[in-house]
């Protein structure tokens, strides 16, 4: 007897796959031989693939500016997308995204504390602390997502109702930025303009020594949500029928918040806090492949959010720029229209 | 015989924190294989508690509830999900998701890691689309269907599990009323010929009383009343149940009716169908209708569907149709 397949991605998903395997080498390469500083099309990719060109200043752009930056966004864009979608899928709101269970806040707060009261401890702006004052944002982003995931995860094995929890996120995210406003009160405008700029979001700030922690660690998270996907296909008709179909809820939903946390706590430390990709991302994939199959929907989320943060990443360096716009402008920009056009398409049906 | 499922002084309710809200204790019931029972009771009555309690989504307040023999609270999800399936009233809103995909969930548990289907999988999907009669619509997106289709490819999704049990919570809520006697045909089929055994919930009582082997009587503060639907009749419990100002329940057609206040009476001898549907109609317009004498108008029906009347003075009316019956009845009052 013969059965259809409706599991395995048909002919056109895989064209679909394919071209959007090549927009991602393409817009790698994009985001190399563009920027502000003029570097030509030969001599960089001579530097490049074949470690010729003495030419020292384009071999630092490249290598120690461009490269690293080409990784963190494709890294970063991958992370917060599949941590959108795992937290759309969990709460079954497709509202939700990385910043739901005020993960993000948490980094903000952190940072915060950090940047406004660093002159008050050491006498001087953070800002020229130098490159140790970039690692200490970043540990300090860190420290409070994962203060904050803490929270959560807690709070996860005390309740057992999805929505309390999703509430519990909000507020603490709530709670979080009127903290952080108290300390912008309170602070002198040097820093309070370094707090702003990093708020804005930036694929630059993973120095190239840090670069292939940075990949294997989100690499390995990213590897390790790979293995829940048939649990989440079940979550998709709620939490009874995915219990009477054997998923433990609540060991599942622990993971889930763990597994998404952890991306979010590591891309916003890094990264500062980017708007919509998360979002966003879940929905643009579902509406390109017509899937809601996270066998699928979950690794292709990943590579529509490797591609859609090196776009805007790429928009934002346009040579015609000087220097570049902050990141967030951008996929804000594009995020923005997007979540109202899926509000509208799914207002019939949801 | 081991009934399937068996509850023994089961208490259900909820609980929060230390408080105890009790909807029925001492619950008794058993279930054997093959049979299909229904749950049947008014709004708040327990009757999802009772079916949540069942399928292991709420814990007993006390008591045991057995499925083939062992409590369900001491098996683990993934050996609850080989014996008992459920379609329930929660919503399930999934974009994009075709049909077949849907249907597929039920074979997770026997799937490995990555839900990967095996020949003996989608024998199991196209068996049960085809015992729902969805096998047309199985490349159909979820989202677009009608709530009587989404409820069939549910029912689907609970066959392809291929438990001995499947446990309904109101599946023919929100249908219209062809749909209502489809999915309980479909479900009377599943227990007669696949051999399954089938519990579920409604408000459709007449519905259930031609189905169901067994019914569970139950409304709020009462202990659950048990039994094959012909002896609840007989023995007056289904009119004790349901019993409100005003309606009853007729255990000559196996229906509720409405209460009228008969002013007058008409003579008519009880015998086809059509003198059942007239004397339906006289009732509703405030005849009681009684054994024909002179005194009285009296109906004799005519040829084919011809009715006549004849009247105390021993005239003779013919009408075409109960309509035109009714409205020369109203006249002459």
């Amino acid at each position: 007897m013969k059965h259809s397949r409706t599991y395995y991605p048909g002919s056109r998903t895989g064209w679909k796959i394919f071209w959007m395997a090549i927009l991602l080498v393409v817009l790698v390469l994009v985001n190399l031989f563009t920027g502000s500083v003029h570097i030509p099309v030969k001599e960089a990719s001579g530097i490049l693939f074949f470690n010729g060109e003495d030419h020292i200043i384009w071999k630092n752009i490249l290598f120690k500016s461009r490269l690293p930056q080409a990784f963190t966004a494709l890294m970063a864009g991958a992370a917060l997308s599949a941590s959108g979608l795992q937290m759309q899928t969990l709460f079954r709101n497709p509202l939700a995204g990385p910043s739901v269970l005020g993960i993000s806040a948490g980094a903000s707060l952190g940072v915060a504390f950090l940047v406004l009261l660093f002159k008050g401890f050491a006498g001087s702006s953070l800002s020229e602390a130098g490159w140790i004052g970039n690692i200490g944002v970043s540990a300090a982003a860190f420290a409070g997502a994962m203060g904050v995931l803490a929270i959560i995860v807690l709070a996860s094995k005390k309740v057992a109702s999805n929505t309390v929890l999703l509430i519990i996120g909000i507020m603490i995210g709530y709670a979080g930025s009127s903290l952080v406003g108290v300390l912008k009160f309170y602070s002198d405008q040097a820093d309070l303009k370094n707090y702003v700029i990093w708020g804005l979001g930036s694929f630059a700030n993973v120095a190239t020594a840090e670069m292939p922690y940075f990949i294997a660690v989100l690499t390995l998270i990213l590897i390790a949500s790979l293995f829940f996907v048939k649990h989440m296909n079940l979550y998709l008709l709620g939490e009874r029928y995915a219990q009477n179909l054997g998923v433990n809820i609540r060991r599942i939903r622990f993971v889930l918040i763990l597994l998404s946390g952890l991306l979010v706590a590591i891309t916003t430390a890094y990264t500062g806090p980017i708007a919509f990709l998360g979002l966003a991302v879940p929905h643009i994939t579902r509406n390109i492949f017509v899937t809601s199959d996270h066998r699928l929907l979950l690794p292709l989320t990943m590579l529509t959010g490797a591609i859609i943060a090196l776009l805007c990443n790429a928009i934002a360096r346009m040579p015609g720029f000087d220097g570049a716009l902050p990141i967030n402008t951008i996929t804000s920009i594009i995020g923005a229209p997007i979540v109202i056009w899926v509000i509208l398409k799914q207002r019939n049906s949801l | 015989m081991t009934p399937i499922l068996e509850t023994k002084d089961l208490a259900i309710g909820f609980r929060s924190g230390s408080k105890e809200k009790v909807l029925h204790r001492g619950v008794a019931l058993r279930i054997h294989k093959g049979e299909l029972s229904c749950i049947l009771g008014p709004n708040g009555a327990g009757k999802s508690t009772l079916i949540k309690t069942i399928a292991g989504f709420l814990k007993p307040l006390k008591g045991v509830v057995n499925i083939d023999g062992a409590p369900v609270a001491e098996r683990s999800y993934r050996e609850l999900a080989f014996m008992l399936s459920v379609v329930l009233t929660d919503k399930v809103s999934v974009l994009y998701s075709k049909v077949s995909d849907i249907v597929s969930m039920g074979r997770y548990p026997h799937t490995s890691l990555f839900a990967t289907l095996k020949e003996n999988d989608y024998h199991h999907i196209s068996k049960a689309m085809e015992q729902v009669g969805i096998s047309g619509m199985k490349d159909r997106l979820f989202h677009e269907l009608s709530d009587g289709e989404k409820q069939k490819v549910l029912i689907a999704k609970g066959l392809a599990q291929d438990t001995p049990l499947i446990i309904l919570d109101e599946p023919t809520a929100f249908l219209d009323f062809p749909s209502k006697m489809e999915v309980m045909q479909i479900l009377l089929q599943l227990t007669r010929t696949a051999g399954k055994t089938i519990l579920l919930s409604t408000h459709d009582v007449e519905l259930a009383l031609q189905v169901a082997d067994r019914i569970w009587l139950m409304d709020s503060g009462k202990p659950i009343v048990t039994g094959c639907p012909e002896d609840l009749v007989l023995n007056n419990e289904m009119n004790h149940f349901f019993e409100k100002k005003d309606i009853f329940f007729d255990p000559h057609s196996g229906t509720f009716r409405i209460k009228t206040s008969h002013q007058k009476k008409i003579g008519m001898k009880a015998g086809s169908h059509v003198m059942m549907w007239i004397k339906r109609a006289l009732e509703r317009v405030g005849y009681e209708v009684v054994e024909p004498d002179d005194t009285l108008h009296r109906i004799i029906a005519g040829e084919s569907s011809n009715i006549l009347l004849l009247s105390p003075s021993g005239k003779q009316h013919m009408f075409e149709d109960i309509e035109s019956l009714i409205n020369f009845l109203k006249k002459e009052q």
